[in-house]
């Protein structure tokens, strides 16, 4: 592996990297994203959080 | 190898994000996808990273496919991208991330282990080991990652 992977290339620095666009459709209701975030809910549930974000 | 990432496109409300990976395979679209969690006494909200490639022959998600097009880095590097994007958004939240299978997971520790030096200083990262949460260090075989910007 080479570089920084959070650096930013010629095409971040115009802007165009990242580019908001209504056509991305939502993946809220996709079984495969809700399946694996009930699988992380568990795994969180079950064995908790570093100390510093626990009530 | 490359790292830097592809352009990728962001929902208005900087939850879902794609981006087409190109190489000898063809062009595969990749979903990155932001999901709330409802975790007890979290005092913070915290999302999933759910990432994948859309099948469109069969219109779903698969994220045990092996690809195989020659560009891992430059992927990690635009999920990278779409963290940082997310969280420019949400900084007082924590992304929990693990890989869909071990060895996914063994490389995306590898990946934040040889970037940690950049990465340490725009996150505060924590790893699963040994039913214990830790702060990231390097060649530690974590289970399951979180970060939060600083």
């Amino acid at each position: 592996m080479s570089g920084n992977i959070l650096q930013k290339d010629q095409s971040n620095n115009n802007g165009k990297t990242v580019v908001v666009s209504k056509k991305v459709k939502s993946h809220a209701k996709d079984p495969f994203f809700i399946g694996k975030t009930k699988a992380a809910e568990a795994f969180l549930n079950k064995h908790g959080l570093p100390a510093v974000f626990t009530k | 190898m490359n790292s830097l990432p592809y352009n990728l496109e962001v929902s208005p409300h900087f939850l879902d994000f794609e981006f087409s990976s190109t190489g000898p395979k063809g062009e595969v679209r990749k979903i990155v996808r932001f999901t709330k969690m409802k975790i007890a006494d979290a005092s913070i909200e915290i999302y999933n990273i759910g990432f994948g490639d859309y099948n469109k022959a069969e219109d779903r998600i698969d994220d045990l496919i092996v690809t195989d097009n020659k560009d891992s880095e430059k992927v990690m590097a635009s999920v990278a991208a779409a963290v940082m994007t997310f969280t420019d958004q949400r900084p007082d939240t924590l992304v929990f991330a693990q890989g869909s299978t071990a060895v996914r997971t063994r490389y995306y520790n590898m990946v934040i282990a040889y970037h940690h030096a950049s990465i340490k200083d725009i996150f505060d990262v924590w790893g699963h080991h040994s039913g214990q949460w830790e702060v990231f260090k390097r060649n530690k075989p974590y289970t399951a990652i979180l970060a939060k910007r600083k």
